[in-house]
């Protein structure tokens, strides 16, 4: 996906180091990395300082993007793999995963029973699946956005998405249609 | 999109974050400053470190440059500070205040 004028336009002035511009991306795709990483950790305190941390090495790095890349993709990338070290650094893996429904219940609003069966699969899913399933089920990415911004094989991806439908399709007691 | 995309897209839909979040961008551009000003800091504590370490190294040799400098500008600097001062009770705020100027 390239990028749409306005973005283009905006990420040439954040390279040319105009703070006003970065604030606007920020602005435009916050609510896209947020969501992904809500999705991905499970934890949402934890979704928004990684979301924070992702924009501000993004600001960094903005001018390592390049000129064909989108930056939705480019941001869940780094957002990913910040997620990826906060849920394997200190044992904090094991504490969040256990925490993952009973984290989301206190700070959401009261939620379905389907909601709730939802949650829970996505809970019991790896980390890499969810957040396949996060970009492709959720977010509307291709496959191969979704492939690039978690730099993973194409093939894995299609089959992370696969295990994850079938996995909430069964945990909301739909059919899956591609199964 | 089939049955379950749709369904799966309502649930996902119930817990986005907003999509203009004040707080949040207020709260990137705080950090961004944050970040801004702890790197300038550092850039100029290093340019201070070495122009420090430069004085102290070449010091035996800027010493005696500096004190016949200021045995032979000493005169005219007395000169400048004297002309700024008058300069400014003439034009500036501490004239008006003395009633030279209107």
């Amino acid at each position: 996906m390239k990028p749409d004028g306005l973005d283009e336009a905006l990420i040439r002035a954040a390279c040319d180091g105009s703070a006003e511009a970065f604030a606007r991306l920020v602005e435009r795709h916050q609510q896209a990395l947020r969501a992904f990483l809500r999705r991905a950790c499970g934890d949402w305190a934890l979704a928004d300082d990684l979301a924070q941390d992702t924009f501000l090495t993004a600001w960094e790095r903005i001018g390592e993007l390049r000129g064909d890349a989108s930056l939705r993709s480019w941001l869940c990338g780094i957002g990913y793999r910040k997620c990826l070290g906060a849920l394997r650094s200190a044992g904090r893996a094991r504490r969040r995963e256990a925490d993952y429904a009973s984290m989301r219940e206190t700070v959401a609003s009261p939620r379905s029973d389907e909601r709730l069966a939802l949650e829970r699969a996505l809970a019991d899913l790896p980390l890499e699946q969810r957040a396949a399933v996060a970009l492709c089920l959720a977010a509307d990415f291709s496959h191969a956005e979704a492939a690039e911004a978690l730099g993973a094989p194409l093939g894995t991806v299609k089959s992370h998405v696969a295990r994850g439908r079938a996995r909430l399709a069964q945990a909301l007691g739909v059919a899956d249609g591609r199964a | 999109m089939d049955a379950l995309e749709a369904r799966l897209k309502v649930l996902f839909a119930e817990d986005e974050p907003p999509a203009r979040d004040a707080a949040f961008a207020a709260r990137v551009a705080e950090a961004a400053a944050r970040r801004r000003l702890r790197a300038d800091l550092a850039w100029l504590a290093l340019a201070c470190g070495a122009a420090a370490a430069a004085l102290f190294v070449f010091a035996p040799v800027l010493a005696p440059a500096v004190e016949v400098l200021a045995r032979e500008l000493a005169p005219v600097a007395a000169g400048l500070v004297l002309a700024a001062a008058a300069t400014a009770l003439v034009t500036g705020r501490f004239g008006l205040g003395l009633g030279l100027r209107s």
